[in-house]
C-alpha cells in the first residue's frame, strides 16, 4: 500500500527516520523543505511524527533499577573474580557449547543430500551450456562457540571468498557468497579468463541453479540421495558452517590450538587454528563483537586449496529472489546434467579419473590434481569430443567421413568458438554461421546433412559431457579428502597412460598402514613403503 | 554527559579506576536494561543480561580504542552476550511472551498508566503484531532509547539495513493506525486521516 506520488518514494524512508528523531540537522532539514512543498509527505511525517511521539511515551520504558544494577556489577568487578585486562583464555573461548538450536537445525539440513554436495565451489563453466560443478571434499569441524554461535544462528550471512589453488597453474577465484536461514546459498564467482557464474542452491529442496550471465544459461542440477558417512563435506561457505557445527557437535579428533593476536586491517583478533582431517582451518574473530572477521580453510593434497572468507555481514535483509531456483527470463535452459553423485569418493574414483582425464588428453595424466584447473581442462576436452563427434555423425552426410586434419581442425574451430561463447563475444546464431562456413570451405554440405540438420537436436551430448564430468570430479575428491596423515603424492605430471612400473599416485590407508600405488597402466599395488620418487609435483 | 566527560572517564576506567566505570554505568544502565529487555523478553534474564554486560564492559574496557561510541560497543557486547546466553540457555529457559512494553513492573512506575491505557495497550499489541525483525528495532529506538548505531550494534547487522527496518516497521504502524485508530482515547480518529 503506498499513498505516495512516484516522485516521493525517495522521501519516504527519510521522513520514518526524521519522525523517529534518527536524522542529523542537515537531513531533517532536506526532509522538512520537501514537506513544505509536498502535501502527501507533509501528512504523512503529521501522521508518523504522532505516532513515534506515542510510542516514545515513557509508560513503554520498563522501569529499570539501574542503581541496583550498577550496584551489583561494581560489586562484583571489584573482587577478585573479575580481573582485568581481560584475559584472552582461548581455551575457554574454544570449548564447544551446547548449540541446541543451531545444531538441531543443521541437523535437518543435513539430512538433505544435496547439502553433501552444495557447498563446493560450484563453478560453472560455460561452454555450450555444459556445467561443472565443482565439489570440494572432505569433512571437518572445529570449535569457539563465540564464533560459531553468529554464524550458526545468522538469518543471512554475507562474505567475500577466496580461492586460491595452487596448481599448476596457479590461480585465484573470487567470488561474494550469501546464506539464506542456513539452508540457501548464492555463490557469484570469478576466474580470469572464465566468465562470471551464479549459483544458487536450496538444500531442503535437495536443487540448485548454475546461471551463466555471460551466455545467459541456466542449468538445474538435482542430487541423488546416496549418503554413506556424516561427515561434513564440501566447500564454499556451507562448509564452514557444517565445520563449525561439527565442532559444536564435539565431534571427536578435532584439535583446538590458540594462535593468539594480531591485527586484521586495524582491527584486534583473536585466532584459534582447529586440526581435522582433512580440513585445515583457521579463524580469527573480534574478541569485541564475538563475530568472525576471517576464516581460513586449507585441504586438498600438500593443501593445494586454500578459501579464505572475509568482511562478513550478518543479518543483513536480503531479498528472497536472490535465491530464487527459477531460470531467469531470457535464459536458455541447459539440459539437466546428470544426477549429482553424493556418495563418499572411493580409490576406483580416482583411477576412473585418472583413465578419462588420459583418454581425453592424449594419453597424458593431469600436471596436478588441482579441482578446478582438471575439472576445466575435462569440461572443455569432453565437450568438444562430443560436440565433434555428434557434428559428423549428425550434421555431416555419411559418405563424406572425415580425414584427421578434418577432425582436428573441426576440434580446434570449436574450442576457438566455445571460448567466445563462455566470454559472451558470439551468439549461438553467429557459431551457427561459422559452422556452416566451415562446411561450406570443406565442401562437406549435401542434401543429406541439410535434411539430418533440419531434424537435429541441439544437445550436442551434454549429457555425457555431465557424466564424465561427474566422473573425474568423485575422483578428485577422493584424493581432496585424504587426510595428512594419509601421505599423499601426485606425480603423473609428464607421464603417459601405459607404463606398468611408473607410479603416479600414491596414499597410505587407514585400515592397513599399507600403501596403494597407483601406476600408471592404472593398476594397483600394495607397498609397506613409498615409491622412491624424486619427481614429485 | 558530555563527550569529554565520557572519554575522561572511559580513561580513568581504562587505567583501573573503578569509580569512573561506575559512573560510566550509570550513565548506561537504563538504556542497556531496556535493550537488554527488548532482546530477551524476560525481565529476569534481561537483568542478568545488563549485568553480565557491564561487567563483560569493566573487564574488555582496556580494549575500547574509541573507534565507535562508548555506548555502540555496549551494545555490540550485549548482543555478543545474548546470542551466547541464548545458546546455552534455549533449551532450559521458556521463552516469556511478553514483549518490553508489557513488563511487569513496580506499581509506582509509569507502567501502571500503561496498563490502564487503551491507548496504549492498543500501540503494544500492534507493536507485538509486528514481524521480529520490525518490533525489535521499534522497540530498541523507542522503548529503549536506542540509537540506530547502537541497534545495529546490538542486532548485529548494518546500519542501511536498521534504517531499511525501522522504516518499514513505522510505515506498517502507521498504515494499522489508518484501519484501526490506535489512538481513540486521545481524540484521534480515522476522520482526522488523510
Amino acid at each position: 500500500m503506498n499513498d505516495l506520488h512516484h516522485n516521493c518514494e525517495q522521501w519516504a524512508e527519510p521522513i520514518s527516520l526524521l519522525a523517529a528523531g534518527c536524522l542529523t540537522t542537515d537531513e531533517a532539514r532536506d526532509v522538512r523543505r520537501h514537506c513544505e512543498t509536498c502535501l502527501a509527505c507533509r501528512e504523512r511525517l503529521e501522521q508518523l511524527t504522532k505516532l513515534c511521539g506515542a510510542l516514545a511515551e515513557p509508560q513503554f520504558s520498563a522501569h529499570v533499577a539501574e542503581d541496583t544494577l550498577v550496584e551489583r556489577v561494581m560489586s562484583t568487578v571489584t573482587t577478585e573474580k573479575v580481573r582485568r585486562p581481560i584475559a584472552d583464555t582461548p581455551t575457554e573461548m574454544i570449548q564447544p557449547t551446547f548449540l541446541t538450536r543451531s545444531r538441531n537445525r543443521w541437523r535437518w539440513i543435513m539430512r538433505s543430500p544435496v547439502s553433501r554436495i552444495a557447498a563446493a565451489a560450484i563453478f560453472v563453466l560455460a561452454v555450450s551450456g555444459v556445467a561443472m560443478i565443482f565439489q570440494g571434499g572432505g569433512g571437518t569441524a572445529f570449535a569457539f562457540d563465540d564464533f560459531a554461535g553468529p554464524v550458526l544462528e545468522a538469518k543471512t550471512i554475507q562474505c567475500t571468498m577466496t580461492i586460491e589453488m595452487k596448481g599448476p597453474p596457479a590461480r585465484t577465484m573470487t567470488g561474494e557468497v550469501m546464506t539464506l536461514d542456513g539452508a540457501r546459498m548464492r555463490q557469484v564467482t570469478r576466474l580470469p579468463d572464465v566468465p562470471t557464474v551464479v549459483t544458487i542452491q536450496d538444500f531442503s529442496q535437495g536443487k540448485s541453479l548454475i546461471l551463466v550471465p555471460a551466455s545467459k544459461t541456466a542449468t538445474v542440477h538435482t542430487s541423488t540421495p546416496n549418503r554413506k558417512d556424516n561427515s561434513p563435506e564440501s566447500g564454499g561457505l556451507l562448509t564452514l558452517i557444517q565445520l563449525f557445527q561439527f565442532v559444536a557437535e564435539e565431534n571427536p579428533g578435532i584439535k583446538h590450538e590458540s594462535l593468539g593476536e594480531k591485527e586484521i586491517e586495524g582491527r584486534k583478533v583473536v585466532g584459534f587454528h582447529i586440526l581435522s582431517q582433512p580440513h585445515d582451518l583457521i579463524l580469527w574473530g573480534d574478541p569485541m563483537t564475538g563475530l568472525p572477521v576471517r576464516v581460513e580453510i586449507t585441504m586438498g593434497v600438500g593443501g593445494s586449496m586454500k578459501t579464505t572468507f572475509s568482511d562478513f555481514v550478518f543479518n543483513a535483509d536480503l531479498d528472497e529472489s536472490l535465491f530464487s531456483l527459477e531460470p531467469p527470463a531470457g535464459y536458455t535452459v541447459a539440459v539437466p546434467g546428470a544426477k549429482a553423485d553424493v556418495s563418499s569418493p572411493q580409490e576406483e574414483d580416482l583411477i576412473e579419473m585418472f583413465r578419462e582425464y588420459s583418454k581425453l588428453n592424449d594419453d597424458a595424466f593431469p600436471d596436478s590434481l588441482d579441482f578446478l584447473t582438471t575439472s576445466t581442462i575435462v569440461g572443455k576436452k569432453a565437450s568438444i569430443r562430443m560436440m565433434t563427434q555428434n557434428f559428423w555423425q549428425q550434421k555431416a552426410p555419411a559418405n563424406s567421413k572425415p580425414s584427421e586434419a578434418q577432425k582436428r581442425e573441426f576440434e580446434e574451430l570449436m574450442e576457438d568458438l566455445m571460448l567466445k561463447l563462455s566470454e559472451g563475444k558470439l551468439n549461438e546464431g553467429e557459431i551457427a554461421e561459422q559452422v556452416e562456413e566451415f562446411m561450406e570451405t570443406h565442401s562437406i554440405d549435401t542434401a543429406e546433412g541439410r535434411q539430418a540438420r533440419s531434424q537435429e537436436n541441439d544437445e550436442f551430448g551434454q549429457a555425457q559431457v555431465n557424466e564424465i564430468l561427474r566422473q573425474v570430479q568423485q575422483g578428485l575428491n577422493f584424493a581432496m579428502r585424504l587426510p595428512p596423515t594419509a601421505d599423499a603424492h601426485y606425480v603423473g605430471k609428464g607421464v603417459s597412460f601405459g607404463a606398468a612400473d611408473t607410479p603416479i599416485f600414491w596414499y597410505r590407508t587407514k585400515e592397513s598402514g599399507k600403501y596403494r600405488v597407483v601406476l600408471a597402466d592404472l593398476s594397483v599395488l600394495d607397498s609397506d613403503t613409498p615409491p622412491n620418487i624424486t619427481r614429485e609435483q | 554527559m558530555s563527550g569529554e566527560n565520557e572519554r575522561e572517564l572511559i580513561g580513568r576506567a581504562q587505567a583501573g579506576e573503578a569509580i569512573a566505570f561506575e559512573q560510566l554505568a550509570l550513565q548506561h544502565a537504563a538504556r542497556l536494561s531496556r535493550c537488554a529487555m527488548a532482546l530477551c523478553k524476560d525481565a529476569h534474564w534481561a537483568e542478568d543480561l545488563s549485568q553480565e554486560t557491564l561487567v563483560e564492559a569493566w573487564r574488555c574496557l582496556p580494549r575500547f580504542d574509541y573507534r565507535c561510541q562508548f555506548s555502540t560497543w555496549l551494545y555490540g557486547i550485549l548482543r555478543h552476550r545474548f546470542l551466547k546466553g541464548r545458546r546455552q540457555q534455549s533449551a532450559a529457559r521458556p521463552t516469556a511472551p511478553e514483549t518490553l512494553g508489557q513488563v511487569t513492573c513496580n506499581p509506582d512506575t509509569p507502567c501502571r498508566s500503561a496498563e490502564t491505557s487503551e491507548d496504549a495497550t492498543r500501540i503494544r499489541q500492534a507493536v507485538a503484531s509486528l514481524p521480529e525483525v520490525h518490533r525489535l528495532v521499534v522497540e530498541l529506538r523507542f522503548f529503549a532509547g536506542a540509537t540506530l548505531d547502537e541497534i545495529a550494534a546490538a542486532l548485529g547487522c548494518p546500519l542501511g539495513t536498521v534504517k531499511s527496518r525501522l522504516h518499514h516497521a513505522l510505515e506498517k504502524l502507521r498504515l494499522l493506525n489508518l484501519e484501526v485508530n490506535l489512538f481513540t482515547s486521545t481524540g484521534e480518529s480515522r476522520d482526522s486521516k488523510p
